[in-house]
């Protein structure tokens, strides 16, 4: 039933700073009219409290719900996304202030706030986003509470913070509880969330220039453990795409391995047989979401993820972009060898594709080196050789014309990991050698607290693969040669200073002291994002069995039951603990004497009185009537008459009879 | 002083023999500045406590017989014009007595008797707008007949509640009927009945049995009983705070004639029976209402639990 009190000014305050608290970081995520328009209200509601002005009418309400509307059409251009839905909400949400006048509307409004408050959850999955949102919920049930107690029109109105924080703590465990048990529901649809778009990362495509401006930016690509020891650096190649068309500028996927339009060619065990030369790798990556579709993982990675697929160019790939934080598990495999026939047609055309014209000067090179040295091994060897003596490793590398591999091999000689890797693979290719560029993230950093590794950014990296006969994929890394501890350390130790400044948080890896704190604060987040945000319907499945030994729907309900039992089982013993009486030790006493004469056959009722109790043991036990009467009556007096020397004697007598009745 | 008590149970139980519980009981309610209703037969000495009793007490005596066409004057009094002192002058009827039997009480209509109970509740009456107060101590012993209910107009709920005790006497056992047989008529012994007491020696013994004490553990005892008969719909309705003092002040009077000074649990099981069953348990129950009193003390912890 709706109430018809006009609302309390205390619990229009907490209205009002709950609305505040859970629009606040939403601000980030909607347009910034609509934060303005939502602060305005606020204001003009105060406005309203403090009685000046009058409530807008059915027209006006109206007109203002269609303008903010139509705004919102247009400012969001009629994009569908979860920001619109959001932003759709909050106007709602903020627009019901101008008709809130009874104190029921306020129940209305606190549960939207709920809701809305949820929405923070979808944008901030930080720990430190959650501890926000359950902020925003208390301070909503607060406001609940103190409409409540304003309906109640109690006396003196009692302080609202201890009946909350005992609300709070009661919710906890039942909390807990669902958390762990109640049953992932996978979403009915989903909204693609806009922010992904804006994320850094590896594109699809790698022209001069991508990579050194992902190298600027800190962010966070994933995060991986490994299940036993975490290989050297120099072998943390992760993968992500085969590029293995090239324009003369722009490295891009061609057909065969575009993993994109989901038409890449699946990799079967029965197509090329690889043989293991080392233990595979086992380790678990955490991958911040990317808005792309395809995943990281070393070579030659397999994965039992649902979904995730496993490309010719052995990269992973799935077919929905990734939206959401993913954990998956892989299985790599550092070594090995191609077993069999060696590269079909098809993948040996791509792999041999020039563009018909420009750096003529690289191809005339190649042609010369491929014939003076006898194979390919020998001619890559030449190649690393030129560049180890003659190149520069640098993120500022001077300006390319259109033919950049001419000018970068013969003339500038200056530039990074993506330089190096495309001029590589070009002059392969020119010499007649099957060779594709790999781009992916090399190195990161291992947090020595969690003992996980992070890979960012500026991790980012671009390789070459080489087809040698009888072996298979070839990895070969240019930048190595020319600049080995950019491999081995991380890009920050291979640049001279001003290099350096480029880097993202170049205050991070200049004070040690802030780079802990950083890893620190890292490795918690992580564990955060590992065990409470990761904590899907497998990861619930896992817990269950390891917890129940299965996890058959009877066995969950029943540990449930058991749970929620136990809880209430201890709260209301504590209560009745709690509003016990106090027992007075002459009762204790009285009470010992009870059992020992239980255990002799002699049996005190509920409601007999001590006295007839008394009566009845000397009939039953003459013997030790006379001393029971006299216990008794101490007993009396000590504790009806509140009789201290009684107590003392009793004390004495009563252990005298224990004694005597054995 | 509590020898004194002890001798007087002993004086009035050589009238009413085999009766010292019912005896102890009365003496307890008279000490205890209640009322006491007697419902037995005819014949079974109802007369002979009362008589007896005040004879002991050194209390003066009356005895009015409830007829259907009594009027409440006929017990209180009535102002009659005095021509020669040209007014009005009240005639004290039979309640200005210390011991006043109320023969079967419910004989009489409803009016006369609200009258007697007023009276008894008040410790006064007022005729033509004139208080007049009653003796001190005013000890009412009401009687009535369960069995021929036929014309008679049974007591309230309400209104019996204004007595602190129901009792009832019994048949004497053998030896005690025996005796009677060969002592003849009871009647004319109580004539011969030593006087213990005084008015004022009672009023000593009334102030120190307000100051008999009760400790919190014994409240706690008297909560758990009061609390069970309130939740047990067994019970017409639950004990009244008005109904658990009378129960504890009961139990001090109690405590006090068995020579103690603060009240036990047994004190309580004691009185309770005749203290709380006509508030409890619906008339015309019978025996049922004492089988429920005794599930009641012996389902009720007497320690805490």
């Amino acid at each position: 039933m709706k109430s018809r009190r006009t609302i309390a000014r205390r619990s229009l305050i907490w209205l009002l700073i709950a609305q505040l608290m859970v629009l606040a970081p939403l601000a980030l995520h909607i347009p910034l009219w609509l934060s303005v328009t939502a602060l305005l209200v606020i204001a003009w509601r105060w406005w309203l409290e403090r009685g000046r002005g009058r409530f807008p009418g059915p027209w006006w309400r109206s007109a203002l719900a269609i303008a903010v509307t139509a705004m919102l059409y247009v400012s969001v251009g009629g994009s569908f996304a979860m920001e619109t839905m959001v932003s759709l909400l909050v106007a709602g949400f903020v627009l019901k202030l101008t008709e809130l006048r009874r104190e029921g509307d306020v129940y209305l409004l606190c549960f939207l706030a709920y809701f809305v408050a949820a929405t923070q959850l979808l944008f901030f999955t930080q720990f430190l986003g959650s501890v926000y949102s359950l902020l925003c919920f208390c301070a909503i049930t607060g406001t609940l509470l103190v409409n409540q107690m304003a309906g109640a029109r109690s006396p003196a109105s009692p302080s609202p913070w201890r009946t909350l924080a005992g609300l709070l703590f009661q919710a906890l465990p039942i909390m807990l509880v669902l958390f762990l048990a109640l049953p992932r529901l996978g979403s009915l649809w989903t909204v693609p969330l806009n922010s992904t778009a804006g994320t850094t990362g590896v594109s699809d495509s790698m022209s001069p220039g991508d990579i050194a401006d992902l190298m600027q930016s800190d962010e966070l690509a994933f995060r991986v453990t490994f299940a036993a020891d975490i290989p050297p650096a120099h072998e943390r190649y992760w993968r992500a795409l085969v590029l293995d068309e090239f324009d003369g500028r722009r490295w891009s996927q061609s057909d065969f391995h575009d993993v994109g339009n989901g038409r890449a060619s699946v990799w079967r065990r029965s197509d090329q047989a690889l043989t293991e030369l080392a233990r595979p790798m086992s380790y678990e990556i955490m991958l911040e979401p990317t808005g792309e579709n395809w995943l990281y993982a070393l070579a030659v990675p397999q994965t039992d993820a649902s979904g995730v697929d496993l490309s010719r160019g052995y990269t992973l790939f799935q077919r929905k972009p990734i939206s959401q934080r993913k954990q998956y598990s892989v299985i790599s495999q550092l070594f090995y060898r191609a077993q069999g026939s060696g590269l079909d047609e098809r993948e040996k055309r791509a792999a041999l594709q020039l563009p018909d014209t420009g750096n003529l000067q690289t191809r005339e090179r190649a042609r010369q080196w491929a014939e003076q040295e006898p194979g390919s091994q020998a001619l890559i060897n030449r190649f690393l050789r030129l560049v180890q003596s003659r190149f520069r490793y640098t993120l500022q590398p001077p300006l390319l014309g259109d033919d950049s591999v001419d000018e970068f091999l013969w003339q500038t000689r200056a530039g990074f990991c993506e330089h190096f890797a495309s001029s590589f693979v070009f002059f392969m290719r020119a010499a007649g050698v099957p060779a594709r560029v790999v781009v992916g993230y090399q190195g990161g950093q291992v947090n020595p607290h969690e003992g996980y590794l992070t890979v960012r950014q500026l991790d980012a990296h671009a390789w070459a693969e080489v087809w040698m006969e009888g072996v298979g994929w070839q990895r070969v890394d240019p930048t190595a040669a020319v600049a080995p501890e950019r491999i081995d350390r991380g890009v920050e130790y291979s640049l001279d200073d001003s290099d350096a400044q480029l880097l993202a948080n170049a205050m991070g890896r200049r004070f040690a002291a802030w780079g802990n704190l950083q890893l620190q604060w890292d490795a918690f987040n992580y564990r955060w994002h590992r065990w409470v945000m990761g904590y899907d319907n497998q990861a619930q499945q896992d817990f269950l069995r390891r917890l129940l030994g299965a996890s058959s729907p009877w066995r969950v309900t029943l540990a449930l039951i058991v749970a929620i039992g136990t809880v209430a089982a201890l709260i209301v013993g504590w209560l009745f603990w709690r509003t016990r009486e106090p027992v007075a030790p002459s009762v204790k006493i009285y009470r010992r004497l009870c059992r020992k004469l239980d255990a002799a056959g002699v049996t005190r009722w509920h409601g007999e009185t001590p006295s007839d109790f008394a009566a009845r043991v000397g009939q039953l036990r003459p013997e030790w009537a006379e001393d029971m009467n006299s216990v008794t009556h101490l007993f009396l007096r000590s504790y009806y008459a509140e009789d201290d020397a009684a107590f003392e004697a009793l004390k004495h007598k009563a252990r005298a009879l224990l004694r005597r009745i054995g | 002083m509590r020898d004194t008590i002890a001798a007087a149970v002993r004086e009035v139980s050589r009238v009413l023999l085999g009766k010292d519980e019912q005896i102890k009981l009365a003496l307890t309610c008279l000490l205890a500045d209640g009322h006491l209703l007697i419902e037995d037969l005819p014949g079974m000495g109802k007369t002979t406590l009362a008589h007896a009793l005040a004879k002991v007490a050194g209390l003066q005596y009356q005895r009015v017989q409830f007829t259907s066409d009594m009027l409440p004057a006929d017990i209180i009094g009535v102002s009659v014009f005095d021509s020669a002192a040209q007014g009005f002058t009240f005639h004290p009827g039979p309640v200005f007595a210390q011991v006043l039997l109320a023969d079967e009480i419910n004989r009489t209509t409803p009016k006369t008797q609200s009258a007697l109970l007023e009276a008894m509740e008040e410790q006064q009456v007022t005729v033509d707008s004139t208080t007049h107060a009653l003796p001190e101590p005013f000890f009412v012993i009401a009687t009535q007949n369960p069995q021929s209910q036929m014309g008679t107009f049974p007591l309230p709920e309400s209104q019996l509640d204004r007595f602190l005790m129901r009792l009832s006497l019994g048949y004497p056992d053998a030896a005690a009927e025996r005796e009677l047989f060969k002592g003849g008529d009871s009647r004319r012994h109580i004539a011969d009945l030593q006087t213990l007491l005084t008015p004022d020696s009672l009023r000593d013994i009334k102030s120190q049995i307000s100051a008999v004490t009760t400790s919190d553990s014994l409240i706690a005892y008297l909560q758990r009983l009061v609390h069970a008969t309130r939740q047990d719909n067994r019970f017409s309705h639950g004990l009244s705070p008005r109904g658990a003092l009378a129960l504890l002040h009961a139990a001090k009077a109690w405590a006090y004639m068995q020579g103690r000074d603060f009240v036990i649990p047994e004190d309580l099981q004691q009185v309770l029976p005749s203290v709380v069953t006509h508030r409890v348990v619906a008339a015309g129950v019978g025996s049922a209402g004492d089988t429920l009193i005794d599930e009641l003390l012996q389902s009720v912890p007497v320690l805490p639990s």
